[in-house]
């Protein structure tokens, strides 16, 4: 029916298309490639025509419930929202109902947008194949026998599949962008603390971000404007103007300046990968942008820094579930302590006890030093890189991924392997900026890559006007993948 | 640094993480603790004398307010998630023992 999410907000905004008429369109897709792919982990239908049928009275009345009225949109599994389960895909809290909402689910609903599934994740978001779901595994909507990246996977094979809805993620070491490249679609992680982590079960606090996951940089940015800006509820948003995200994207980019690091094109990173990042190098080239050689020295050590520093924060952040506050609890302890023990070793699955059991060594007494202290002074190092080399350029560009979706099951076996995807993306929290993952191409098997655009802190504006100039441009981010919902012609 | 992972460190870890372990997973994570170990030790050959720990590289700083009293969860609402309580308490086994028993 609808194409993008600026089809759906202006046919209803000009009462061409109800938001009843919007969210059973959404939950239609939806209900359709779900079966195939799993990547919805519940469907709130009634909730959703609930909610748009109380929009379409106020829009009949001539009320405007906001710049998002009627738009469907879906929230992934560790995000707060008062209706549906929020249960991070981990037994623990697996039927966890939140008593309250996250700030930017709330921003969303009180510009008008409908919340209509909630999408599968790895299991408190570590993982980047989202085959560590308690719930159920989802496939890539390209090639079915693959994963769709993670953790935020159920959202990037739900966004891939469907169109005109936005998808939230969340991003700690490339939970948005990986899937996104792995399925094909356009994720931003904004710049730490420009959107609110309330109501992001926190994974790492200080690398989680709140991102979309869309079809283009220009849906992103409307996302993004929705959702960004200080918030009390969470004291590391950042109180800096919300800028008109869609219309400062829109503007070209002739005579701005990208940096091409040989440290972010490591031997691991295939020739196809190579090439196609490489060609999309030279649209930007074409579409006015200089572009130059730059040096991010540290970068390399940016993934074991960051398995020591996300491992610690999560060991101390999941000390909430407890067997007493939320979720599972243990049937017999005989006391506290049995009960906490019982309670967590029965509800977390294997790869989240690896990472409390590694963060909690590394806090620990004769290890912190050599280890956690190491892990945050390699931090500062990075993160001094990449303001050195973004005060010669605007932008960084680079492979998201160093390889393309890979077979389910290929990569469980050792959780090294798995690691090693993210030696692309990890940097961008560990220094806080803003970064970007856009199509730009398919492999000889038919699967998605992606570019990964890396800005300055606050200007989340400027990787998406990059990423906006490149989509206006060519047409990678408008084909279709084999499972999809409106009919589109898959390439597999 | 160079650390022997054995099950008594293994022991002590899942202690402190609160985290009962059965022997196969023991075994899997002495495995799990060698490779994290050999895949970070790359980090020791950076020279960071000098470099100043970032525990968070954005340009926060310190976020204070007037404290005044706002409404918050009301208590049954902060309830309704946990898997035993009795308003306004979460429920938790005996943690102080009786007055008979307390010899042990």
């Amino acid at each position: 029916m609808t194409k993008s999410v600026f089809d759906t907000r202006d046919s209803i905004r000009a009462g061409e298309l109800t938001a009843t008429a919007a969210a059973e369109d959404a939950l239609r897709q939806v209900e359709q490639v779900n079966p195939q792919l799993d990547a919805a982990t519940e469907i709130l239908r009634e909730e959703a025509l609930a909610q748009a049928a109380e929009l379409d009275r106020r829009l009949e009345s001539g009320e405007d419930p906001g710049p998002l009225a009627g738009v469907p949109f879906t929230v992934k599994s560790n995000i707060c929202t008062l209706y549906g389960r929020t249960s991070a895909a981990s037994r623990i809290i697996e039927n966890h109902v939140s008593p309250y909402e996250a700030t930017a689910v709330r921003r969303l609903r009180e510009a008008g947008a409908v919340c209509v599934a909630k999408t599968n994740l790895d299991e408190f978001g570590m993982g980047s194949s989202t085959e560590n779901s308690s719930i159920k595994i989802t496939k890539n909507p390209w090639k079915t026998t693959h994963v769709p990246g993670g953790s935020s996977g159920g959202a990037a094979a739900l966004c891939s599949a469907t169109r005109g809805m936005l998808h939230l993620g969340s991003d700690t070491g490339g939970s948005i962008r990986q899937p996104a490249a792995y399925c094909g679609v356009t994720g931003l992680k904004p710049t730490y603390g420009r959107v609110s982590r309330y109501g992001l079960l926190a994974f790492a606090s200080s690398l989680d971000q709140i991102g979309p996951l869309q079809h283009s940089a220009l849906e992103c940015a409307l996302v993004l404007e929705a959702m960004a800006g200080v918030d009390e509820m969470d004291c590391t948003s950042r109180n800096v103007e919300v800028k008109d995200y869609v219309e400062s994207a829109s503007r070209d980019i002739s005579g701005m300046r990208l940096g091409i690091a040989p440290e972010l094109f490591p031997e691991g990173v295939g020739s196809e990968v190579r090439e196609r990042v490489e060609q999309a190098i030279e649209v930007l080239r074409g579409l006015g942008a200089e572009v130059k050689e730059i040096s991010l020295p540290n970068a390399r050590y940016a993934n074991p820094a960051y398995v020591l520093v996300s491992a610690a924060e999560a060991s101390s952040n999941l000390a909430r579930y407890d067997g007493v506050h939320f979720g599972h609890r243990t049937k017999e302890a005989e006391d506290l302590t049995a009960l906490y023990k019982s309670s967590r070793a029965e509800g977390f699955g294997p790869e989240v006890k690896r990472r409390i059991m590694i963060g909690s060594f590394v806090l620990s007494s004769g290890y912190y030093d050599a280890f956690y202290l190491k892990a945050l002074k390699v931090r500062k190092l990075i993160r001094q890189d990449f303001e050195t080399a973004l005060g010669e350029v605007d932008a960084v560009v680079c492979p998201t991924s160093p390889i393309t979706a890979f077979p389910i099951g290929e990569r469980m076996d050792d959780p090294m392997k798995l690691y090693a995807v993210d030696v692309l993306t990890v940097p961008a929290n560990l220094a806080s900026l803003p970064a970007l993952s856009l199509p730009c191409g398919l492999s000889g098997d038919g699967l998605p890559i992606g570019m990964q655009l890396y800005g300055r802190a606050m200007e989340d504006d400027v990787v998406l006007r990059i990423a906006n100039a490149f989509q206006s441009e060519t047409e990678h981010h408008l084909q279709a993948p084999a499972v999809n919902a409106w009919g589109g012609e898959g390439e597999a | 640094m160079s650390i022997e992972v054995t099950d008594e460190l293994v022991e002590k870890i899942a202690v402190l993480s609160r985290l009962d372990l059965t022997r196969e997973e023991i075994d899997g994570f002495k495995e799990h603790f060698e490779k994290v170990l050999q895949y970070v030790g790359e980090l020791q050959e950076l020279d960071t004398e000098g470099v100043d720990p970032s525990l968070f590289t954005s340009e926060a700083s310190n976020v204070l307010r007037p404290d005044e009293g706002a409404p918050s969860l009301p208590n049954e609402v902060a309830l309704r998630p946990s898997p035993d309580s009795e308003p306004p308490y979460f429920l938790v086994p005996r943690i102080i023992e009786d007055a008979e028993s307390s010899e042990s």
